[in-house]
C-alpha cells in the first residue's frame, strides 16, 4: 500500500518539478539567447571592446539565479537605453562575460563596481569619442564641460566625492534617453534631480549653499508652467536648472552673465536692456541685473509694480523716489497702466456687444490682439529706459483701442436703426392688413345685402 | 419752264387727296394689357385666345375636388409654407450673389454678406429664420392635416406629395446647415452624416457617397450646395404643383384677403425675427477641433436621440442597435406615406377616429419630448 502511495505521489510531482525546472533553464536560456542577439552586433570600438566566444552574458544568468537588486540590475539594464543599444556589462564592469569560469580573472580588465572618482572617465570613454557617439548623433562635450563646471572642479580638484557624477542624474543600471519621461535628466524631472542635493540641507552644509531652489522655482512663473498650472502654455518651452545654469558645466552665472543667460529666451529683452542706461550700470557697478529685479529662482510674472508698488524689487529699490529715474519708471508705469486697462474696459464692451446673436465682433477681438500687441511690443522696450520708444507704442495701443470703441458705438447705432427700420416696417405692414380688413368688411357687408 | 410751273400744283392736289394713314392707338394696346389682369379677360383674353387652353380644359382645372365651405386653418399653413418657401427661393438667390460654396470662401462669404452687403444681415435673417418657420409650420401642418383626415379618400396623392414635401423639407435643412461652413454646422454635417454607417456592409458606402469621401470636406460642401440650389427645389416645385392640383377654386376675394392678411402676418414675424434676433455667425468651421457635445438642428434632435437611446441596447451586439434606430425611423416615414391605405375608416371626424388620432398625439408629444430632452440634456 505504502509502495503504491509513493508510486502515486512520484507520478504526480514528477511532472511538476520537471516543469518547474525546465521553465528555469528556459527563462535563462531565452535571457542569454535575448542579450546574445543584442551582444552579436556591431560593439563599441572602445578600448574595452572585446570579442566574447559563444553566445551568451554569463554575468546575466548569475546575477538573475542572485535575485533581489542584483537580479533588478538586469530588469533594468535591459529596458535602458544601453541596453536597447548592446551596450554591455563590459563597457563599464570590464571582464570576460564569454565564459562561467573566468569572468573576473586577472588581465580581463574586470572593474566590478567602478569608484565615483572614476565614473566620469568611464562614461567619456564613450560619451567623448566622436567617431562612437557619430552614430547616434548625440554631442560629446559632456566630460569636457563637466571639468569646467563646479561639480567637476570639487571632485578633480579636491578629490571630493559627495559632488553629482554622472550616475547622479542619469542613473545607473536604468539609464534612460534624456527626452524619455522616466530620465532623471528630463525636462521635467531635472529640478527634482537637482533638488535630491541641493534641498537637503545636511548634504549642502559643507559648502554653504541654500536649500530652498526647488521651492522658489516651483512658485515661479517658470516653475508654474513646468508643473502645468498655467493654461495654454508649453511647459516644455519653460528653462529648468540646466537651461540656466547649464547642464554637464554647472555652475552659477557670473553677474557678467546673468543678461546673457537670461537673453537666451528673452532676446528682445536683453537687446533692449544692453541699448539702455543700465548696461553701464552693470559694467560699472555690477547691478542691475535681471535677477536685481526679477528675483532668481522665483521669478514672478513681472507686472507694473516693478517700477513702483508693493514689490520690494521696484525702481526704489535703488533710485530715490524724487530722483529723475524713479519718476521716469513711474511715467512708465503709468503708460503700460493705462494702455492696458483702457483695452480690458473696451474689452469687456466687445465681449457685452458678442452675447447680441448675428453681430460679428470676430474683427474687433483681432484689433483687441493688435492693441495688446502693441503693449507686448512696449514692456521689452522699458528695459531700454527709452520713453518715448516706450509711449510710441502705447499710443498706437490707444489708438487701436479708440478705433474699436468706434466701431462699437456704430454697431450698437446700427443695431438702433434696424429697429427703428423694422417698426417703420411693422407700422406699414399694420396699415395695409386694417385696409385689407376693411375691405373684407365691405366684401361681408355686399354678401349680407345679397342674402337680403 | 411754264409747262413745268402749271404741271406742279396738280401733283400736288393729287398726293393730298389720299387718306391720311390711321395713327396708331397705343392706348387702345394698354388697355388691352390691363383688361389680362381683369378676371375675365385673364380667362378669355390670355388664357384662352393667347395660350390657347380650351375652355372644357379650364373647367376641368377649375373643378374642384373640395367642398365650398368655410377654410380651415390648416389651409392657411399650408399657403403659409408655400410663401416662406417662395421667399426663401428669392432671400436664397440674392446670397447666391455673393457665396462661393468653397471651403476657404464660405465662412467669409457668410461674414461678408453680414456685416458689408447693404441689407445682407436682413436677407440671411430672412433666409435663416424663413427655414426654421417653414419647417416648423410643415410639421404643423402635417398634424392638422392627418386630425382632418386630409388623407382619406380621394386626397391620397396630395397627402403622399405632402410627404414627400416634408422630407424635401428636411433635405432643404440638411444642405443648407452645411454651408455656411462654421463650427456648429460643420460638426452637426458630421453626425447626420455618420447615421447610414447603422446600415452593416453598405453603411460605408453610403457615408462616402454623402460625403464624397471618408470626412466633410470640400467635396462634401460642393455637393450639398448643389443640392441645395437645383435639384432640391426643382423637386419641391414639382411636388408643390402636385400638391396643389386637387386643392383649387376656393380662392374668392374675402379668403384671398385673409389669405393675405396671414402671409402678412407671417411675414411682419419673419422680418422680426431677422431684425432682434440675427442669423448667428459662430467660428470658422474647424475640422481638429471637436466640440465638446455635437448636436443637429432641432428638427433633426428627435432622430439624434432616438438613435443615442437605441445605442443603449448593448445586449444586441454591436451594430445591432443603431440600425433599428435607423429602421425605427425609416418604419415612421413609410407608416407616414402608406396611411391612407392602412386607416380605412371613412369617417374624418376626429372624435370618430379615436384610435388615429391618439397615435398621432402620442407620435407628436414623443416628437416634442424627444426633442426637449435632447436639447437640455
Amino acid at each position: 500500500m505504502r509502495r503504491y502511495f509513493q508510486k502515486a505521489a512520484a507520478i504526480v510531482f514528477a511532472p511538476v518539478l520537471i516543469f518547474l525546472t525546465f521553465s528555469q533553464s528556459l527563462e535563462k536560456v531565452s535571457l542569454a539567447q535575448n542579450t546574445s542577439t543584442a551582444t552579436s552586433q556591431n560593439e563599441p570600438n572602445m578600448p574595452r571592446k572585446r570579442k566574447r566566444k559563444g553566445n551568451q552574458i554569463t554575468c546575466i544568468v548569475c546575477h538573475t539565479q542572485l535575485g533581489q537588486d542584483k537580479a533588478e540590475w538586469v530588469k533594468q539594464w535591459q529596458v535602458s537605453v544601453h541596453g536597447r543599444n548592446n551596450v554591455t556589462c563590459p563597457a563599464c564592469h570590464g571582464g570576460d562575460p564569454s565564459s562561467f569560469n573566468k569572468p573576473k580573472v586577472e588581465g580581463t580588465g574586470f572593474i566590478g563596481k567602478p569608484t565615483r572618482l572614476d565614473i566620469p572617465e568611464l562614461c567619456g570613454r564613450c560619451h567623448s569619442n566622436p567617431s562612437w557617439m557619430r552614430q547616434y548623433n548625440k554631442r560629446v562635450d559632456q566630460l569636457s564641460q563637466y571639468r569646467t563646471s563646479k561639480h567637476g572642479r570639487t571632485l578633480f580638484e579636491k578629490k571630493d566625492t559627495k559632488v553629482a557624477v554622472c550616475v547622479d542624474c542619469h542613473g545607473r543600471h536604468d539609464i534612460a534617453k534624456v527626452s524619455e519621461h522616466n530620465s532623471l535628466a528630463n525636462h521635467k524631472n531635472v529640478a527634482k534631480t537637482c533638488a535630491r542635493c541641493h534641498s537637503n540641507p545636511d548634504y549642502m552644509l559643507p559648502y554653504g549653499l541654500p536649500t530652498n531652489q526647488l521651492k522658489a522655482y516651483y512658485n515661479s512663473y517658470h516653475g508654474m508652467i513646468i508643473q502645468n498650472k498655467v493654461d495654454g502654455k508649453n511647459p516644455s518651452l519653460v528653462p529648468s536648472c540646466p537651461d540656466c545654469h547649464s547642464a554637464h558645466g554647472a555652475k552659477p552665472a557670473e553677474v557678467s552673465e546673468v543678461p546673457n543667460v537670461c537673453g537666451n529666451c528673452h532676446m528682445n529683452t536683453a537687446k533692449f536692456f544692453f541699448e539702455g542706461g543700465h548696461k553701464n550700470a552693470l559694467e560699472e557697478q555690477n547691478k542691475p541685473r535681471c535677477i536685481d529685479c526679477h528675483d532668481h529662482h522665483e521669478i514672478r510674472y513681472p507686472t507694473t509694480e516693478l517700477f513702483a508698488g508693493e514689490s520690494i524689487h521696484h525702481c526704489g529699490f535703488c533710485h530715490l523716489t524724487n530722483s529723475k529715474e524713479y519718476l521716469r519708471g513711474i511715467r512708465l508705469k503709468e503708460a503700460i497702466e493705462n494702455t492696458t486697462q483702457e483695452i480690458n474696459r473696451t474689452e469687456d464692451l466687445v465681449l457685452a456687444l458678442q452675447e447680441t446673436p448675428g453681430l460679428d465682433v470676430m474683427d474687433l477681438k483681432e484689433s483687441l490682439l493688435e492693441a495688446r500687441r502693441s503693449v507686448l511690443e512696449a514692456i521689452p522696450r522699458t528695459h531700454s529706459l527709452n520713453e518715448e520708444e516706450v509711449t510710441k507704442y502705447t499710443n498706437q495701443g490707444m489708438a487701436k483701442v479708440k478705433e474699436i470703441k468706434r466701431t462699437v458705438d456704430n454697431m450698437k447705432e446700427e443695431f438702433i436703426t434696424r429697429k427703428k427700420g423694422l417698426f417703420a416696417a411693422l407700422m406699414v405692414i399694420f396699415f395695409i392688413i386694417c385696409f385689407l380688413l376693411y375691405k373684407r368688411w365691405l366684401l361681408e357687408l355686399k354678401e349680407e345685402e345679397a342674402s337680403l | 419752264m411754264a409747262t413745268l410751273t402749271t404741271t406742279e400744283p396738280r401733283e400736288q392736289k393729287k398726293i393730298k387727296a389720299e387718306p391720311r394713314p390711321k395713327k396708331p392707338n397705343h392706348t387702345a394696346g394698354f388697355k388691352e394689357l390691363i383688361h389680362w389682369f381683369t378676371p375675365e379677360g385673364f380667362r378669355e383674353d390670355f388664357l384662352q385666345k393667347r395660350l390657347g387652353i380650351s375652355e372644357s380644359l379650364l373647367q376641368t382645372i377649375e373643378r374642384s375636388l373640395h367642398p365650398k365651405k368655410k377654410i380651415h386653418f390648416s389651409a392657411y399653413t399650408g399657403w403659409l409654407i408655400t410663401f416662406l418657401f417662395a421667399m426663401e427661393c428669392i432671400s436664397g438667390v440674392f446670397l447666391m450673389i455673393y457665396y462661393h460654396p468653397t471651403v476657404a470662401e464660405a465662412f467669409e462669404n457668410v461674414r461678408y454678406i453680414t456685416n458689408i452687403v447693404p441689407y445682407g444681415w436682413l436677407i440671411r435673417g430672412v433666409h435663416f429664420w424663413g427655414s426654421h418657420l417653414m419647417i416648423g409650420l410643415t410639421f404643423l401642418h402635417l398634424l392638422q392635416t392627418f386630425i382632418r383626415g386630409g388623407y382619406k379618400p380621394p386626397r391620397e396623392v396630395t397627402w403622399i406629395s405632402g410627404v414627400v414635401l416634408l422630407i424635401l423639407t428636411l433635405a432643404f435643412g440638411l444642405t443648407g446647415y452645411l454651408l455656411p461652413w462654421n463650427q456648429i454646422s460643420y460638426w452637426a454635417s458630421t453626425v447626420v452624416t455618420e447615421v447610414p454607417m447603422a446600415f452593416p456592409y453598405i453603411g460605408h458606402y453610403l457615408k462616402v457617397i454623402a460625403r464624397g469621401g471618408e470626412n466633410v470636406s470640400q467635396v462634401t460642401l460642393t455637393r450639398f450646395f448643389t443640392m441645395h440650389v437645383t435639384v432640391l427645389p426643382a423637386l419641391t416645385t414639382f411636388f408643390l404643383v402636385v400638391h396643389f392640383l386637387p386643392i383649387r377654386n376656393y380662392l374668392i376675394p374675402k379668403d384671398l384677403i385673409t389669405h393675405a392678411i396671414a402671409i402678412l402676418l407671417c411675414f411682419a414675424l419673419l422680418i422680426s425675427l431677422a431684425t432682434l434676433s440675427p442669423a448667428p455667425i459662430h467660428e470658422k468651421a474647424d475640422p481638429y477641433h471637436t466640440p465638446k457635445r455635437v448636436k443637429a438642428e432641432w428638427y433633426f434632435l428627435a432622430g439624434q436621440e432616438i438613435l443615442e437611446l437605441a445605442g443603449n441596447l448593448e445586449f444586441l451586439g454591436s451594430w445591432a442597435p443603431k440600425l433599428l434606430g435607423v429602421l425605427f425611423q425609416m418604419a415612421i416615414i413609410a407608416l407616414l406615406f402608406l396611411i391612407p391605405f392602412i386607416d380605412r375608416n371613412p369617417a374624418r371626424n376626429p372624435k370618430k377616429r379615436p384610435l388615429a388620432i391618439a397615435l398621432i398625439s402620442l407620435g407628436f408629444v414623443c416628437f416634442i419630448f424627444l426633442t426637449l430632452f435632447a436639447k437640455f440634456r
